[in-house]
């Protein structure tokens, strides 16, 4: 309806100066002509709601983020049972808010039975922060009705009518407010209240998959540290084997006494947690690892995990796939892992384009096999490159050339080939290549004048298939051209 | 049967196989046959490919009929030391059948003893895919090139056999069918059919000589350089 750019967050001092939320950028900047400002970005906005609430589950074990009507995000904590571990509901808010300056936020925290009750009290509840048990509806009373986080519209109706605050909403018949105000004023009115039930939906509990061992004197040996990292893997390994999961890629923090740290990271072909396989592609790393200093402390760390159903474990040495397995996750992790490839068939007829490549972690073989190829396939592809004739040739295709500073002499040649395209991209770039075919002694050339970009008139016959042929009827016409010419 | 009569590379070795250029298709096709029908392919049936970053890419249509792509692991790597690293690792792991290195450097001597080890430890078949390396441990050493087809379906090559360390040089003519791409072998020549190409007896040097005595030596038997 509206592109003018509007201010959605402000910070103290520009509420201050008079700025609100939903006020054009034209007049703010006319207000506060030094207004520093940043696009909002609310998926960052939300990722970072997202981190405060797993650090805020610290408190209490059931944290929701909920996206309130206004732009600022709020945190929900359900302190039922958790408050007297702080010392109390006071000692425990001012915890919270302590944690949260030491980050450079400031927040407004609430405190009641109910979650609107305790979000109303944090956004206008001024001094008074926390409404004692059974006393949230006194508490929340005075509070003007914007408390309730209604929607913009049905809240200066409300002023309107000279309904300030939630005492005279709540004294209104329910009937008529549902009626005149939509059901939701109402809905959130009982909520606040706790007359409708508010469940909470926790954010899940994600613990790393971490463990770490601190040490009393710092050690520096090789060997010091591979007997640790057995210790941290087979407590590691037991966790992930209690939950059914499996490590892709796993991370190594040293500390150093020096007070600096270094890590090192190995990265598995499927998912694992057999530690001997773990530990031995950390064998070969962790001699880089900078442990001048000594390292006082370790944390491995599984970055990535994925479900990993119990299995039997194979009789000595594992299976043969195991195996496999194993030696592609050592070579992996020295050439990396995009560089051990799977290859599958892909569906273009253009040879350069026919395969396609995955990483051997990533992907097994196709069940479907190779497609048998429509025409035979060199073995080796070169890049594009050009050919010179030994003199001006006039003969298609030339008597003899040169390539790569060697003659060829032509000694048999096969009809040409007319390829499909997939589009005008495919057929320029495959009608310039000059393919060297498998025999190694055999070349595919190809006339630059022969490139063709379909047009459309050539295309409109096939225009319903997937994959659009040339009739190549104009290169056969320059071809006989060609040896008109030549006669 | 495709492997009949096909040239017999001991599994437990590496052999080598002398690519004209980056990316030999003849030497390619060689490999691929190799690793289709000799050694343990039978048993893991993967072939473990090893090929530095900047070589012509192998199509895997191409060895249609030779090889199944799907038994390929390629590993492109960086450096030639990473090569011989990942190589010998493939040997030694008994985990693959095949270990194909293509490289653009020659092997010295201490480079193919260490492949040679790892191979017999781990009983695969080791091909070395490069420039000719001379004086080296590799079981035998073939020399690969494409021949004037003499009908339009048929691709014709010569396996020859330049160094074999347990007998008599054994060459081949391989006809691959265009169509299937199958192999066949129609000719086998022993003891060097091809006398003008087979190489002289080298000199004998005996006693405690250093590296500049014997290239003195071989300068007096050869005429200079």
């Amino acid at each position: 309806m509206d592109n003018a750019s509007k201010l959605c967050s402000l910070n103290t001092a520009a509420r201050d100066s008079g700025l609100t939320c939903g006020m054009a950028l034209a007049d703010a900047r006319a207000i506060l002509p030094g207004l520093g400002m940043a696009a909002q970005d609310s998926e960052r906005d939300e990722a970072f709601l997202r981190a405060l609430g797993r650090w805020a589950q610290r408190f209490t074990p059931s944290v929701a983020v909920a996206a309130m009507a206004g732009s600022d995000g709020t945190l929900i904590l359900d302190a039922g049972g958790c408050a007297h571990l702080f010392g109390g509901e006071a000692r425990m808010l001012v915890e919270i808010g302590d944690g949260l300056a030491r980050f450079g936020l400031t927040a407004r925290l609430g405190l009641a039975d109910t979650r609107g009750g305790a979000v109303a009290l944090a956004r206008f509840g001024g001094d008074t922060r926390i409404a004692p048990p059974g006393e949230t509806r006194r508490m929340i009373e005075p509070l003007p009705v914007a408390a309730l986080g209604l929607a913009a519209g049905a809240c200066a109706d409300l002023v309107q009518l000279g309904l300030r605050t939630i005492r005279d909403l709540a004294a209104l018949p329910r009937a008529s407010v549902a009626k005149r105000f939509g059901v939701e004023t109402v809905r959130s009115l009982d909520r606040a209240l706790g007359v409708e039930a508010d469940p909470l939906a926790p954010m899940a509990q994600t613990a790393p998959y971490a463990v770490r061992v601190s040490l009393p004197e710092p050690i520096g040996t090789t060997d010091a540290l591979a007997g640790l990292l057995d210790a941290l893997l087979v407590r590691l390994c037991a966790r992930l084997e209690r939950e059914g999961l499996g490590a892709m890629h796993l991370e190594l923090t040293v500390h150093r006494a020096d007070g600096g740290s270094d890590r090192t990271g190995v990265g598995l072909m499927r998912p694992g947690r057999d530690a001997r396989i773990i530990a031995d592609l950390f064998a070969r790393k962790l001699g880089d690892l900078d442990a001048e200093f000594g390292i006082d402390s370790l944390r491995l760390h599984a970055t990535k995990v994925e479900p990993l159903a119990a299995a039997q474990i194979a009789p000595k040495g594992g299976t043969e796939g195991e195996k496999l397995d194993a030696l592609l996750a050592r070579i992996a992790n020295r050439v990396g892992f995009d560089a051990v490839i799977r290859l599958a068939p892909a569906e273009s007829h253009i040879p350069e384009r026919s395969w396609l490549r995955f990483s051997a972690a990533h992907s097994e073989p196709g069940s479907d096999g190779w497609p048998a190829p429509r025409a035979p396939r060199p073995v080796t592809i070169i890049a594009p490159e050009a050919l010179t004739m030994e003199v001006a040739a006039t003969r298609r295709p030339p008597a003899r050339f040169v390539w790569r500073r060697q003659l060829f002499e032509t000694a048999r040649v096969a009809g040409p080939e007319r390829d499909a395209a997939d589009d005008e991209m495919a057929v320029l770039y495959a009608r310039e290549t000059h393919n060297r075919r498998a025999e190694g002694a055999e070349m595919w050339l190809v006339d630059r004048r022969h490139v063709l970009v379909a047009d459309h008139e050539s295309l409109a016959v096939n225009d319903d298939k997937p994959h659009r042929h040339n009739d190549g009827s104009v290169v056969a016409a320059r071809r006989k051209e060609d040896r008109k010419a030549s006669r | 049967m495709t492997g009949q009569n096909g040239p017999d590379l001991r599994s437990g070795r590496t052999h080598e196989v002398v690519a004209s250029e980056a990316g030999d298709a003849a030497a390619r096709v060689f490999a691929a046959w190799v690793a289709a029908n000799r050694g343990t392919a039978k048993r893991t049936g993967i072939c473990l490919w090893i090929a530095g970053g900047r070589m012509p890419p192998l199509c895997p249509h191409g060895l249609s009929g030779l090889l199944d792509p799907d038994a390929l692991i390629i590993v492109e790597v960086g450096t030639p030391l990473d090569g011989l690293w990942t190589a010998e690792e493939g040997l030694r792991s008994g985990a693959v059948g095949t270990v194909v290195l293509e490289s653009e450097r020659p092997l010295d001597l201490l480079q193919s003893r260490r492949l040679q080890l790892a191979s017999e430890a781990g009983g695969a078949v080791g091909l070395f895919l490069g420039p000719d390396s001379g004086n080296t441990a590799a079981e035998t050493r073939w020399r690969c090139r494409a021949l004037p087809s003499t009908d339009a379906r048929t691709i014709r090559f010569d396996w020859r056999q330049v160094k074999n360390k347990r007998g008599p040089s054994v060459d081949r003519e391989a006809h691959r069918d265009e169509a299937t791409g199958r192999m066949r072998m129609v000719a086998v020549s022993v003891g060097g059919a091809g006398i003008e190409e087979c190489a002289r007896p080298g000199p004998t040097l005996r006693g405690g000589g250093g590296g500049g005595q014997r290239l003195e030596a071989l300068l007096a038997e050869h005429g200079g350089p």
